[in-house]
């Protein structure tokens, strides 16, 4: 049986006077990944706002149910995460320490390497302004791990990435979900990375979730013109 | 268009010069020939020779000495001026950029009306209140001084503050104070040191011109204003005690707007 990690009842948010989310219901099961998808300015990204609530975000009805403790946020600028100017091992240790957990360098040494994160050493005592994007995401979301967190929430982690770096984030996810069985909500306007990663998908439009399902679902019978439109309009690879 | 290495070459040469100019002010009295404040009345206004590469001026003093003397008085007393104005304005910045609020709002006020009037002119204004001299003519300059780093600090504050690892420092229980010093001044000190060295060249001219007033280092210590304060009155006897103090300005100030505009045109290289 899966626990609910995330209970978003008739929720409805907005920035002063503008309703950008409207009464969206939405629940995230452990050992599930669920993205969002829609365009840009559909209020993906003020739903994960009002979910962490940012207080610059208003509720103006509805309720979300979660453990704050036990949720993980990656955001989607790689190098927003961390203070570009301080070691990456002075950064994990005011992290964990702020968690009441211990820094143990061997440990972190070990996640990095399962991860794919070479020279773990190495990228302790570098500073995020040496590395690229990319591998910033990757430490990120390796921090994250490293505080356990139940829940992830994710929004739009590859979009400031190349293909390759995406991927990358991409299956590292996936493993994550994989071992540690914690639900996970992306946030997208990538209709690939929500129909390679997702267990289930819903699709926002104008503030509103406008259809929702499993993933063979709404890529196989999409019932909303929107959300027909959204799959034509997808580029596609010549040859 | 300017490659990075050319950048980096004008970068060097300009940092090379500041540095002469830094190394002479700090070696004036090993350098200086003669006693700068020695008066001579066998002397008076002689042409520059080679016992007096500068000439002498109206007291018969070594011109060459009491410019290397004045280049210690007036490049230290600038970058101490630019120094107070940088601490005291970028933590103003600061404070206000990442609290907000009513302090903001006063401050911010409070440097607009600075703001409002001629720098040149409240510094006369108040180091005319003040009775001049050095000290007078640093607390005058440094009234209006402050309010560029201020606002240049409160800006790029107001950006950082936006970072997600601000917020993960604040829900990390982590205090204004340390998220102020540990995330947001290293993140932001380039800029507003940046800032700082463009400001050395006006403020050179700032000091140096309250001092050509009247209103800053009088006589007899060795400063370039008031040396050519001094000398404009026999100018046409003895044009070289107003020609090397002047000449010694306008070298310095070059200097270090060459170095301030070629590390703005380094930085701002992709």
């Amino acid at each position: 049986m899966k626990d609910t990690l995330l209970n978003i009842v008739n929720l409805s948010l907005a920035y002063e006077d503008e309703l950008v989310v409207d009464q969206i219901n939405l629940k995230l099961h452990s050992d599930e990944i669920l993205c969002i998808v829609g365009e840009s300015g559909s209020g993906k990204t003020t739903l994960l706002r009002g979910i962490c609530r940012d207080k610059n975000v208003l509720v103006l009805s509805g309720d979300v149910q979660m453990d704050l403790n036990r949720m993980g946020v990656i955001s989607q600028n790689p190098n927003g995460a961390f203070n570009p100017l301080r070691r990456f091992d002075k950064q994990l240790r005011e992290t964990l320490v702020s968690n009441g957990l211990e820094y143990r360098e061997q440990e972190i040494l070990d996640l990095f390497e399962r991860i794919g994160l070479q020279d773990g050493a190495s990228i302790l005592r570098s500073r995020p302004f040496e590395m690229s994007g990319g591998m910033n995401q990757r430490i990120a979301i390796a921090a994250t791990m490293l505080l356990e967190p139940k829940m992830l929430l994710c929004d739009e982690p590859t979009s400031a990435l190349d293909v390759t770096s995406a991927n990358l984030v991409v299956d590292l996810l996936c493993r994550y979900r994989q071992k540690k069985h914690v639900g996970i909500l992306l946030i997208t306007h990538n209709l690939g990375i929500a129909a390679k990663m997702a267990d289930r998908v819903a699709i926002m439009q104008k503030g509103r979730i406008i259809e929702s399902g499993t993933t063979d679902e709404i890529f196989g019978n999409p019932k909303e013109a929107y959300t027909k439109q959204l799959m034509a309009d997808v580029p596609k690879l010549v040859g | 268009m300017k490659t990075k290495r050319s950048l980096k070459r004008k970068l060097i040469l300009s940092a090379v010069l500041a540095g002469i100019l830094i190394l002479i002010a700090i070696f004036s009295e090993v350098l200086a020939p003669n006693d700068p404040y020695q008066t001579n009345a066998a002397m008076i206004r002689k042409a520059p020779s080679a016992m007096y590469w500068f000439g002498t001026d109206n007291l018969g003093r070594c011109v060459f000495s009491r410019v290397l003397y004045g280049a210690k008085t007036t490049i230290f007393a600038t970058f101490l001026l630019v120094a107070i104005s940088f601490v005291i304005g970028t933590l103003i910045g600061m404070l206000c950029g990442y609290y907000g609020g009513i302090v903001d709002e006063a401050l911010m006020r409070l440097a607009d009306l600075t703001l409002a009037f001629p720098q040149m002119v409240v510094a006369i204004a108040v180091a005319g209140m003040l009775g001049g001299g050095l000290v007078g003519a640093m607390i005058a300059l440094g009234i209006t001084m402050w309010t560029t780093f201020a606002r240049l600090a409160r800006s790029h504050t107001r950006t950082v503050k936006q970072e997600p690892y601000i917020t993960a420092a604040k829900l990390s229980g982590k205090s204004g104070c340390y998220i102020i010093l540990r995330h947001i001044l290293p993140n932001i000190l380039e800029p507003v040191l940046i800032s700082a060295l463009t400001q050395i060249g006006t403020t050179m001219i700032g000091i140096s011109g309250l001092s050509f007033l009247g209103l800053g280092v009088v006589a007899p210590q060795a400063e370039w204003g008031s040396m050519i304060s001094e000398a404009r009155a026999y100018i046409q006897i003895a044009p070289w005690a107003v020609l090397f103090p002047a000449g010694a300005t306008i070298v310095t100030i070059i200097v270090f707007n060459y170095l301030g505009d070629a590390l703005v045109e380094y930085r701002n290289h992709p």
